[in-house]
């Protein structure tokens, strides 16, 4: 006898999440998620971000980590609310489910924030797979990771709204082809904002910093 | 790595399934069907799910992994498309322009049940 079940695995996930994303809305706070391989740049991008538009933009962070508060103290001379997450603290999970980002959102002052910062779990595979609440996934790519890593993690460039091609500063050291690149995430999605950015030397960061911009004037229209 | 947490969840929603359709120790198999663009690899969520059920109800219940294909519709000229790989363009226009409406599931489609004959 077969019994028709018809049941989401990750219903519960997707719950929260839903809660999650009407808890920022509620708040008039938008939040980004961003998702990278370890050492793509994701911390120093948001340092960057801050030293141009900390005031401007009121975020707040949630950082991800398996383990060591490193990238909160960091972003701390900024004076911006951080919450830490570790998920280790010797291994861990390898992406931020929703039930530790509303644990952490309760940490924020919400009222006093107009964006939010998921900076997640370094791993370009789980992360994608999650929706935590986010307004929108963005994926920080460097440079030295290879042409070939939106062909190999196509979900996290699909499901993304923006990449973040960062290290940009390294390319005359590099066998790396940007325009192979820039094709190869264009064949996954070619939806996709694109922002060539070298967070260590400054190049491109303006240009990032307005599209956060814009889209937090979108989201208060 | 991360489908552990997922088959736990998979599993903890089985047996609340099972109890409430009064099928408890009867499970035979689960369709489970998996979107193509998941990152869950099916021999690992076979392997799991032999783990987390050992010695339980569920033990002699297989986990059948059915893949659901990257499909939908292209914006552009209305083709009804099925990707089976990179680019992700229509087949018929070429435009990146698409609505895709399946590939991402992970969904318990449905169990088979032994008959045990008891009525």
């Amino acid at each position: 006898m077969e019994i028709k079940i018809v049941k989401k695995v990750l219903e519960a996930y997707e719950k929260l999440a839903d809660e999650n994303q009407q808890l920022l809305a509620g708040k008039g706070v938008y939040a980004f998620n961003l998702i990278g391989s370890p050492g793509s740049g994701k911390t120093l991008l948001l340092e960057r971000t801050f030293e141009a538009a900390a005031a401007e933009i009121k975020p707040g962070v949630i950082e991800g980590d398996i383990a060591t508060t490193a990238d909160a103290e960091r972003l701390q001379r900024f004076g911006v609310p951080i919450v830490q997450i570790n998920t280790g603290p010797f291994g861990g999970d390898c992406h931020l489910a929703p039930n530790l980002i509303r644990a952490a959102l309760e940490d924020l002052p919400l009222d006093e924030l107009s964006v939010v910062f998921v900076e997640n779990v370094g791993n370009l595979v789980c992360p994608a797979e999650f929706y935590v609440g986010e307004n929108e996934k963005v994926v920080v790519l460097s440079v030295a990771e290879g042409e070939d890593k939106p062909l190999k993690y196509p979900l996290a460039f699909r499901e993304a709204k923006a990449v973040i091609i960062n290290k940009v500063d390294l390319l005359p050291h590099l066998d790396l082809d940007l325009d192979v690149l820039k094709r190869n995430v264009a064949a996954v999605n070619a939806g996709l904002d694109v922002f060539e950015v070298s967070a260590k030397t400054g190049t491109g960061v303006a240009a990032w910093v307005d599209y956060v911009k814009g889209r937090l004037a979108a989201g208060r229209n | 790595m991360h489908e552990l947490p997922v088959v736990h969840s998979l599993v903890e929603q089985l047996r609340a399934e099972a109890e409430r359709l009064g099928v408890d120790g009867k499970v035979a198999v689960v369709h489970l069907k998996l979107g193509a663009l998941t990152t869950f690899v099916p021999e690992a969520m076979t392997f799991y799910f032999e783990v987390l059920t050992k010695g339980t109800d569920l033990e002699s219940a297989r986990l059948d992994v059915e893949e659901v294909p990257v499909a939908g519709t292209c914006r552009r000229c209305g083709e009804a498309i099925t990707l089976e790989g990179l680019p992700f363009v229509c087949a018929a226009c070429g435009s990146p322009d698409l609505e895709i409406t399946s590939g991402r599931e992970l969904v318990i489609d449905s169990l088979e049940v032994k008959d045990d004959g008891a009525g």
